[in-house]
């Protein structure tokens, strides 16, 4: 069995159909300070597709929630204050790999659907300071 | 599958980042068609269709080959910019399998230029610059990431590094401050998994094989294209060599990251990367 995972690479790294579909996305715009809530509030994840935020679904409110995005569908699962993608209809399948996110700056991004996902909230007293970025 | 680009700027106000941010992605795309390998028009395709003729590079895609040059004879060839045959003979990025060993030796043979582990950097480095003159900028393009000045409370950015068993966790934060820049190289980046066995992308120069010993390298530098190609290198070179030869590059530090038998993490770090340090994780 072949298994291939692709989690990086801009240069040399992307399928053609992955190229077609403009390649990379834009994730983060505008000043870092925008997104951030009230202390206490919980954590939540905006869903943006082509740019464009589509949902935002707080993490401490359990569901499944389909996204159409252009490929199909991608379904998001929120429990247990976090969320991950259960399933999708794109080729590579890394945005499933990349797990389950709860901390505010967490990223989940399936490139071939232009979809990304962004937690966004303060962190709760007690918690870690959240990384401003992910080095992989 | 591709790749993520993330780009963070702090500015006095909204219509200014995205004017900046705009800048700074049409800087990454602009360097990707210098290098990429994938377009035939490409600095480095034509390089690749005619090694002989008189292809002019631009003085950016020099650059960028001055870079690979000089990383290359510093680490004992550990990291080779010639690799594109030996790559594609092993299907790297669309179909991985194991090559027959004659299409590996012949293709070990051949000077194929492919700076996809130096061309990302280059970008992350010029898009920092873009959006460094806007304010205090972090861009993140798969992985690999530069910063320049701090964040909105002053302090530098905090970064996290993924755990290399585990996609979803971080095994340490590090605080980088204004100019720096981190690269990382895993197994887990890319790579078929083959009658149980893992075949990663990053290759021994010598003998095309993918490189056991380590899981992952984390350089950090004073830009992206070095920390890049020295993450490659030093992953190549192995814990102990590996460790040695960032040690002697001044600019450098890192962190080679291997798993030992039970599972846990063998951290081989370089004598100055402690202070980047803020926190780690069992």
């Amino acid at each position: 069995m072949t298994r291939l995972f692709t989690p990086r690479g801009l240069w040399n790294e992307m399928t053609g159909a992955d190229r077609a579909a403009s390649g990379v996305i834009l994730a983060v715009a505008g000043v870092l300070t925008l997104g951030l809530r009230a202390p206490g509030e919980p954590a939540r994840a905006v869903v943006r597709v082509g740019g464009d935020v589509v949902a935002e679904l707080p993490l401490d409110r359990p569901g499944t929630f389909p996204v159409p995005v252009r490929s199909g569908t991608v379904v998001l699962v929120v429990e247990d204050g976090a969320v991950r993608v259960s399933e999708s209809s794109c080729s590579g399948k890394v945005c499933i790999a990349m797990g389950a996110k709860d901390r505010p700056g967490d990223l989940i991004a399936c490139v071939p659907n232009a979809l990304a996902v962004r937690l966004e909230g303060r962190p709760r007293a007690g918690d870690r300071e959240a990384p401003d970025s992910i080095a992989r | 599958m591709g790749t993520v680009a993330e780009l963070k700027v702090v500015a006095t106000d909204e219509k200014t980042a995205d004017a900046a941010l705009s800048d700074a992605y049409d800087e990454l795309a602009r360097v990707e068609l210098l290098a990429t390998t994938h377009n035939e028009l490409s600095d480095v395709s034509r390089l690749n269709a005619d090694p002989d003729g008189n292809v002019v590079l631009s003085p950016e895609t020099r650059n960028i080959f001055r870079v690979a040059f000089r990383v290359q004879a510093e680490s004992d060839s550990a990291f080779c910019p010639t690799l594109g045959a030996v790559l594609r003979a092993w299907g790297f990025p669309d179909e991985p399998h194991v090559p027959d060993p004659a299409v590996l030796r012949a293709a070990l043979k051949k000077e194929e230029y492919d700076l996809g582990g130096v061309a990302k950097g280059f970008g992350v480095d010029r898009a920092a610059d873009v959006l460094g003159q806007v304010g205090g900028c972090l861009v993140n393009v798969g992985g690999d990431l530069a910063v320049r000045g701090t964040r909105p409370d002053g302090k530098p950015w905090l970064i996290g590094v993924q755990d290399p068993r585990d996609p979803s966790r971080l095994f340490i934060t590090l605080r980088i401050p204004d100019g720096r820049a981190v690269a990382t190289s895993g197994d887990y980046q890319r790579f078929a998994e083959i009658d149980g066995v893992r075949y990663h992308h990053i290759l021994d120069p010598k003998t095309g094989q993918p490189v056991r010993g380590l899981r992952s390298v984390t350089v950090i530098a004073p830009n992206c294209a070095l920390a890049d190609a020295w993450a490659t290198a030093a992953f190549v070179l192995g814990p102990e060599k590996g460790r040695e030869a960032l040690e002697r590059q001044s600019t450098l530090e890192g962190v080679l990251v291997a798993e030992a038998e039970d599972g846990s993490l063998v951290l081989h770090e370089t004598s100055g990367f402690g202070p980047f340090v803020e926190e780690r994780f069992p």
